[in-house]
């Protein structure tokens, strides 16, 4: 005997390392079931875990990315009611939007239904793969940016009334959607016909734009790429689309005995067109095909499951770039081919759980927008609050997250458009994404504004673009940065988003005119009633009538002001109006109750009585006579006191009243005149002596002076001796 | 960033869309593993070998696994034997190498005198988890190799030439 050795024993190759045969017989091939093989190791494959679960149905149809919109379609058939209904699926991937029912099934035909769908720029072309015309339903077009789905519609037949297309399905090809297995609205029911709409409008068929591919009856089951060429697939052979444009398409054989199981059954993989054939797996460069089953046991290693699961027909298959597999999927059964390492291997998956149909959907990278979280008036930012005036903007505070994390060279671009006034779009600014926030001007107050963020990468080159141009309406292949010389890897449709702040209260109060100077003052007030900080400018202007002829007199950051009145004229009735302007916008104009330019009657007055000091009781008592500012003006708190207003002179008048000689005041005294900037002045009432008798009771007046001109005087104020 | 993420969508009264690739579980639900090695003949198609020994060589991470190993030698499954891998007892990612010995006993009145090596041409080595056996089925799990410790008996030779 030898000596002892220790050998590692290979997995699933079934090769005799001393011969070098092949020796694994294919009823062997059980041998690699939930594994994935990698650098011969064996490891226990990763899972399937629910990202989320529809409202209503039983069986989920399909799933597709919308990429341009940044979201996902899917169709959900429910059992109960025959409805097929079509959702759309945000980019966090865990919301689903009901967005309409796409058919009710009559009961009859293949149930579950089968859907072949495809996505072409912003649109979601959906089909119902079901063999017999009669019983096909419409082929219908979601929108997201406007929330449509509605039947695709064509004027095949040339009657000038375009009629509902129903095709068996359709694919993206090049610039273009092809649809197959609908003829024309005469002769429907041709399912050799494959349909190519117009170069990048996915929606638009011509009549005369079609191929009959193969022979007649013998229906086109399912198309794909396959590298360069579209392979056009019917059950017995194929074919291929071939040409680089609609002008130089044209239908070559591809495979003369080979052809597809059933619509689904295919995924490509660059130049390599794998699909499912009467005869097992197969895959075509675009010349014929070859066999890809060995060492694959067809019949095994439990063809009952399959069978009783799903029938081959009702299969699926994927490609699974992380893993580099292509999946067959029928049901709970799965056949495995694994093409990393350049190395072909084949191996089964047993499913916990049925499954029925594969797709991808767009996941963020996803920024998560979001704006109401700023609600009005919060969202607004002023980052200059003393730059105000016609030319100030609002500022709009935009925050996002980002859904399964940034890397350092992406940014965040911020779009605004303005929907009250109609501007367009514009990219407002971009900012690191990993800041998660940033403030950008947007067009005016208290307008609508959609706002929308996309996310770019820099390090890849790209073709300018336009900054006006409308985002949402970009294809995928375009929307790149120039400035950023970024890739774009995400969008986030617009999102509407309105603020419009509340305006500030404010309740101005006219007093005045006064005699500071030479022309006319007033004083208005504005009292705040809302925050200060909003209201930064006050402006003021006059009319002879209150309704035309408006001048303006002043414009203050105060809230009071001493306004000059040039140009007024003297006891002529004038109406002021005011407004406060902030970041917010400017408030309403608030008009006041006219007044008369003339002195202001001092308000107030008060007399006290002393008596003349070492002076007989028969003797003119002399009266200290006092004026002062109001405690309140208007209901409003009063000015500061360097707003007060000051006149040159005040008049003084008393007259006093004796119980003894009568009821009646006499007559007022002379009037005498005080020089100005006091609010007293002694002043004997002539006439009155209080030690005469008692209830002897004066009164006096006082009045304000600005050269010809005098206030009225003020009221009559009393005192009892 | 945009990333397309594949899922697959469940029937049969449950409207669910799955990411593919994530976790160990389908939808909650545990799956098994098996994974059988290539037939292996260290002397040939035509040679002889004493086999003495399988080396399992796994690495496992966070949770228990049981492992349920059984030999095969020319197409003859030997009895199964179980083999627990700690997880608690190894750093995260560490390989364990566990010996499993192939020895069968010779026992002619129902006492074991001796112990010998089977011989045989062929071997493989199929490896299982079963659901709910062992604490972590859902885990991840890799078989970084598995060898035979054997002595070749007879070669495969060359007998003539025509």
């Amino acid at each position: 005997m030898g000596a002892r050795e220790r050998k590692p024993l290979p997995w699933g190759e079934g090769i005799d390392r001393a011969s070098g045969a092949m020796v694994v017989d294919e009823l062997e091939f059980a041998d690699l079931r939930n594994v994935y093989l990698s650098n011969g190791r064996a490891e226990l494959r990763k899972g399937n875990a629910r990202a989320l679960l529809f409202p209503a149905g039983d069986d989920v149809l399909g799933v597709w990315p919308i990429r341009a919109q940044g979201l996902s379609g899917a169709v959900v058939y429910k059992a109960s009611d025959l409805t097929v209904s079509l959702y759309a699926i945000d980019a966090s991937g865990t919301v689903a939007s009901f967005v309409t029912v796409l058919w009710t099934m009559d009961g009859l035909g293949t149930l579950p239904p089968s859907v072949v769908a495809a996505d072409s720029y912003d649109k979601l072309i959906i089909a119902h793969d079901e063999p017999l015309f009669g019983l096909r339903q419409p082929t219908y077009v979601f929108s997201p940016s406007d929330g449509t789905a509605l039947p695709l519609m064509a004027d095949f037949a040339r009657t000038g009334t375009p009629a509902p297309v129903r095709f068996r399905g359709v694919a993206r090809h090049l610039n273009y959607l092809v649809g197959w297995g609908y003829g024309t609205s005469e002769a429907e029911d041709r399912g050799e016909t494959l349909r190519i709409s117009e170069a990048g409008d996915p929606t638009t068929f011509q009549p005369e734009h079609y191929f009959l591919v193969g022979a007649q009856g013998d229906p086109i089951i399912g198309c794909g790429p396959c590298g360069g060429v579209l392979a056009v697939m019917k059950t017995a052979d194929s074919y291929k689309l071939i040409g680089y444009d609609r002008a130089t398409f044209g239908i070559r054989p591809l495979d003369p005995e080979f052809g597809l199981l059933a619509s689904r059954l295919h995924a490509s993989v660059n130049d390599e067109f794998h699909f499912w054939s009467l005869t097992g797996p197969r895959m075509s460069q675009g010349e014929g095909s070859v066999d890809m089953a060995s060492p694959l046991n067809l019949d095994g290693p439990a063809p009952d499951i399959i069978e009783t699961n799903t029938p081959k027909d009702k299969g699926f298959a994927y490609l699974d770039t992380t893993n580099r597999e292509i999946d067959f999927v029928f049901g709970q059964w799965a056949y495995v081919l694994h093409l990393r390492d350049g190395k072909r291997r084949w191996s089964y998956r047993e499913l916990a759980r049925p499954l029925v149909s594969a797709g991808k959907m767009v996941l963020g990278g996803t920024i998560s927008l979001d704006i109401t979280a700023h609600a009005e008036p919060d969202t607004i930012t002023y980052l200059d609050p003393t730059y105000v005036g016609t030319d100030i903007k609002p500022k709009l505070v935009v925050t996002w997250t980002i859904v399964g994390g940034t890397v350092t060279t992406e940014r965040c671009e911020v779009w605004a458009k303005s929907f009250g006034t109609g501007g367009s779009w514009s990219r407002r600014g971009s900012f690191a994404a990993s800041a998660l926030t940033g403030t950008v001007a947007v067009e005016d107050f208290w307008q609508t504004h959609m706002i929308a963020l996309r996310l770019t990468q820099s390090g890849v080159a790209a073709p300018p673009y336009s900054n006006t141009a409308n985002p949402a309406g970009w294809p995928p292949e375009a929307q790149t940065n120039a400035d950023t010389g970024g890739e774009i890897v995400d969008w986030r449709p617009a999102i509407w988003y309105r603020f419009d702040g509340t305006h500030q209260g404010y309740k101005p109060i006219f007093k005045g005119p006064g005699a500071n100077a030479a022309a006319w003052n007033a004083l208005v007030a504005h009292a705040p009633v809302g925050s200060a900080a909003t209201e930064l400018n006050y402006v003021t202007e006059k009319s002879l009538d209150g309704s035309t002829g408006w001048t303006a007199v002043d414009s203050s950051a105060s809230a009071w002001a001493l306004l000059s009145l040039p140009n007024s004229d003297s006891l002529t009735l004038y109406y002021f109006r005011v407004r406060v302007e902030g970041p917010l916008g400017d408030s309403a104009w608030f008009i006041m109750d006219p007044v008369i330019v003339a002195p202001e009657a001092p308000e107030n007055v008060q007399i006290g009585v002393t008596d003349n000091p070492g002076g007989p009781n028969t003797d003119l008592d002399t009266h200290h006579i006092t004026w002062a500012r109001p405690a309140v003006v208007d209901g409003q708190q009063p000015p500061p006191d360097n707003y007060l207003l000051v006149y040159p002179a005040y008049e003084v008048r008393a007259r006093h009243r004796d119980t003894s000689g009568g009821v009646n005041f006499g007559a007022y005294g002379a009037t005498l005149q005080f020089a100005g900037n006091g609010f007293a002045t002694d002043y004997g009432v002539p006439g009155y002596n209080p030690s005469i008798g008692v209830g002897r009771t004066a009164e006096a007046q006082v009045r304000s002076v600005q050269g010809a001109d005098v206030s009225p005087w003020s009221q009559n104020t009393s005192v009892e001796a | 960033m945009l990333t397309p993420q594949l899922v697959v969508g469940r029937g049969n009264g449950t409207p669910a869309l799955l990411k593919v690739g994530v976790g160990y579980l389908d939808d909650d639900l545990h799956y098994e593993m098996l994974g059988r090695s290539a037939p292996y003949a260290p002397a040939g198609s035509g040679g002889e070998c004493a086999f003495f020994s399988i080396y399992l060589i796994t690495k496992t991470f966070d949770t228990d696994v049981a492992l349920f190993v059984t030999p095969i030698i020319d197409g003859v499954a030997m009895p199964t034997q179980r083999v627990d891998i700690l997880g608690v007892a190894l750093s995260k990612g560490e390989q364990r190498v566990t010996e499993i010995g192939l020895s069968k006993a010779y026992s002619p009145a129902g006492v074991e005198e001796l112990r010998y090596a089977p011989r045989g041409t062929w071997i493989s080595v199929q490896i299982e988890t079963k659901i709910l056996t062992g604490a972590g089925v859902a885990a991840k799990q890799i078989v970084d190799g598995v060898e035979c410790e054997f002595e070749i008996v007879r070669e495969t030779k060359e007998v003539g030439t025509t």
